[in-house]
């Protein structure tokens, strides 16, 4: 995209440059012709040469490139999905100068089932949520009931954070939903542990544009940054099909586990909310743990 | 009596033989109490560990003004306490006392103000947990269906303004549940509340599963002498983004009659994150007129709503993360009275929740919200209600 861009740039310069003699003739008469003349050659070969760099450029381009969008997103899938995982992480929601923070425990399996806990605050401890396929449920304590979180829920606020019930059920499949287009690279920073200390990192990073293929989807288009050696996203920005920006998610502190590169900071931005932020902190992390299959039931939730 | 020494020296022996014994049996006493004491402090001392607790402490400041321009204030104030002990992994006791205190200068119409001024255990119960189903017993919180405001196929808490009233607020039965679970996201849902006769009381079947995005859930409650229900009720997605929700109820009375109650719901979130919650609910015992409504059957509580058709329509603007605006209007379709009651809410600190709340009621004269004099003698018809809320969580 951003090479299409630099193009059209060139061309629109060079049209400018054109139609300016044109529209003022030299009042010199034949001299003005022959200035004309010049300018349209000039103009031709500069056409000519953007053109030829800009083939130039993109054979290079696609050279470099030897990786599709699709392939990039799959890399990503390989090494952010698990057989199971227990998760302990806090929520830090940012609203203005407050500052809200939760704690929570969560078992993985697969892409699709997954449950969560919260342990703090006084007012969520208790509260449970499980997520089979597409289907996401609630329990209060307080009620002693499970909820189904249907379609409308969906798009609300999750536990009062940047995130929506929907972005913690279409974290997966995206390829399934989505078609996948490399646009470009970008240097994007991403923070890594060093010596306990977090430290920011300018990475190179593939830049995926994913356009919805279907229309059940809570984000016509997503912009995913994908570091190109860790494939790991970085950040992800995410559109209304108007093309509005609706959220920011930008993703930090990559640990390695086994083979495996992992990002245990997000934070996420709901850009319809004026200064609003929430930072997700994962604090103990395992993979492919054992977990109890009644773990995910709605019996579970009860418990 | 003369006895030899031999003889003697053989009682002499059993004697010390039988107070060795008695020695014996006193030191495994004090060794069995010993280690009795012992191991029941340290079982305290663990259990005290393994105690939990939670709660909040609320504290309403309420204006009113009634429909003859009476005003009137009230100061309420709510301590509940919810304390889980688990004696195991597997058995649990959760006790839920709470101690109400309100001062005001005429009567409210609070649906929480009752049992004041005493230490009440709304939820007190023991669990036990096994991978078959887990058994509930004591006072608890039996949920049924999938409406919001109506659900009646849940015959403890048919109707309850879910927008106005705490959950914990709710009525509360003593039973035995046993709650099974059938793969992942079924399950069979069984109790028998325990206050009355076996011919009395109330017994209920309720079987759950998920097919596709909905779920799905049957049940039946013989309600002794009061009758038979039969009960359905469905939630899920329609279409992308829109939730919908249908619980039936098939009720059968003593008289031998029958009636259906039927919610139907609709839920949408707009792309400003504005949700929109609908309801209709059809009371098949309700009267359409309302010359004909059962007031004396409202007052005394075996009818929960007098009329026919109802409906509840809600909003709720996320205005950001910590502040919320909710509204609520509960229309009665048959004789026009209506209830509108707005919520603005704020988690002000970490633990600390702010509600600004009011209620207007309005409608014709001898409506349900704007009820006759002799079946209102409070006033609270056509009363309006400003209340402000905090809560301290902990």
């Amino acid at each position: 995209m951003k090479y299409k861009i630099e193009i059209l740039n060139t061309k629109s310069e060079t049209n400018s440059k054109f139609q300016i003699p044109n529209s003022k003739p030299s009042p010199s008469g034949r001299g003005g012709m022959v200035r004309c003349q010049w300018v349209r050659v000039v103009w031709i070969l500069a056409f000519l040469i953007c053109f030829e760099v800009g083939s130039l450029r993109l054979d290079v381009a696609r050279a470099a490139w030897a990786i599709t969008g699709e392939e990039i997103i799959k890399k990503v899938d390989a090494n952010m999905t698990f057989k199971t995982a227990r998760t302990e992480a806090k929520m830090v929601i940012h609203v203005d100068q407050e500052i809200r923070e939760k704690t929570m425990i969560g078992y993985d399996r697969g892409t699709d089932t997954g449950y969560a806990e919260f342990l703090t605050p006084p007012r969520d401890k208790g509260v449970k949520y499980l997520k089979i396929k597409d289907n996401m449920w609630m329990y209060l304590p307080s009620v002693d009931k499970i909820i189904k979180i249907s379609g409308a829920m969906l798009r609300q606020s999750l536990m009062g954070s940047d995130f929506s019930y929907e972005d913690a059920l279409e974290s997966s499949k995206l390829l399934e939903k989505y078609t996948a287009t490399l646009i470009s690279e970008e240097v994007v920073p991403l923070t890594f542990r060093e010596a306990g200390e977090l430290v920011a990192k300018q990475r190179r990073c593939y830049v995926v544009d994913l356009t919805a293929k279907v229309k059940d989807v809570t984000y016509y288009r997503r912009v995913v940054y994908v570091d190109k050696e860790l494939f790991v996203p970085a950040r992800e920005d995410l559109y209304a099909m108007s093309g509005k920006k609706l959220k920011e998610m930008t993703m930090g502190d990559v640990r390695k586990f086994g083979a495996r590169h992992y990002p245990l900071y997000m934070t996420m931005r709901n850009l319809l909310r004026a200064n609003s932020q929430t930072e997700m902190f994962t604090t103990k992390i395992e993979f492919d743990v054992a977990v109890d299959p009644k773990v995910f039931t709605q019996g579970n939730l009860t418990k | 009596m003369n006895l030899q020494p031999e003889t003697k020296n053989k009682q002499i022996t059993v004697k010390f033989q039988q107070s060795n014994s008695k020695l014996f049996l006193v030191f495994l006493f004090l060794v069995i109490s010993y280690f009795t004491v012992f191991g029941f402090g340290l079982f305290v001392i663990s259990s005290a560990q393994a105690l939990e607790f939670s709660g909040y402490y609320e504290n309403d400041l309420i204006g009113l003004v009634k429909k003859e321009g009476t005003p009137g204030i009230a100061d309420f104030n709510k301590l509940r306490i919810k304390a889980d002990h688990y004696f195991t992994d597997k058995f649990m006791l959760h006790v839920e006392p709470r101690y109400y205190l309100l001062a005001a200068s005429e009567a409210m119409p609070l649906a929480s103000a009752n049992d004041l001024d005493q230490l009440k255990f709304d939820r007190a119960y023991f669990k036990l947990y096994s991978n078959a189903a887990n058994l509930t017993l004591g006072k608890q919180r039996i949920a049924w269906g999938s409406g919001y405001i109506w659900n009646p196929t849940d015959i403890f808490n048919p109707f309850v303004l879910a927008f106005a009233v705490r959950e914990e607020d709710t009525t509360n039965v003593t039973a035995v549940r046993v709650e099974a679970p059938l793969g992942e996201a079924g399950g069979l849902d069984a109790y028998i509340v325990g206050d009355k006769p076996w011919e009395q009381t109330a017994k209920g079947l309720r079987v759950k599963n998920t097919v596709g995005l909905f779920d799905l859930a049957a049940s039946y409650v013989d309600q002794g002498t009061l009758g038979h229900q039969f009960g359905l009720d469905v939630g899920g997605d329609i279409i992308k983004d829109v939730g919908v929700h249908c619980e039936l109820a098939l009720k059968t009375t003593a008289e031998g009659g029958a009636f259906i109650q039927s919610v139907w719901g609709l839920e949408y979130t707009f792309d400003n994150g504005l949700g929109l919650n609908i309801e209709y609910y059809f009371n098949g015992r309700g009267a359409k007129n309302k010359a004909d409504y059962d007031w004396a059957a409202l007052s005394i509580g075996t009818l929960d709503q007098l009329a026919a058709d109802y409906l509840y329509i809600g909003t709720t603007a996320i205005i950001n993360e910590i502040t919320t605006f909710k509204t609520s209007v509960l229309a009665n379709l048959n004789d026009q009275s209506w209830m509108f009651y707005p919520v603005y809410s704020r988690n002000i600190a970490q633990n600390w929740d702010l509600n600004l709340e009011a209620m207007v009621l309005g409608g014709p004269d001898d409506s349900e919200f704007v009820p006759p004099a002799v079946w209102d003698p409070n006033g609270f018809g056509r009363s309006k209600m400003a209340q402000v809320k905090l809560t301290y969580n902990f």
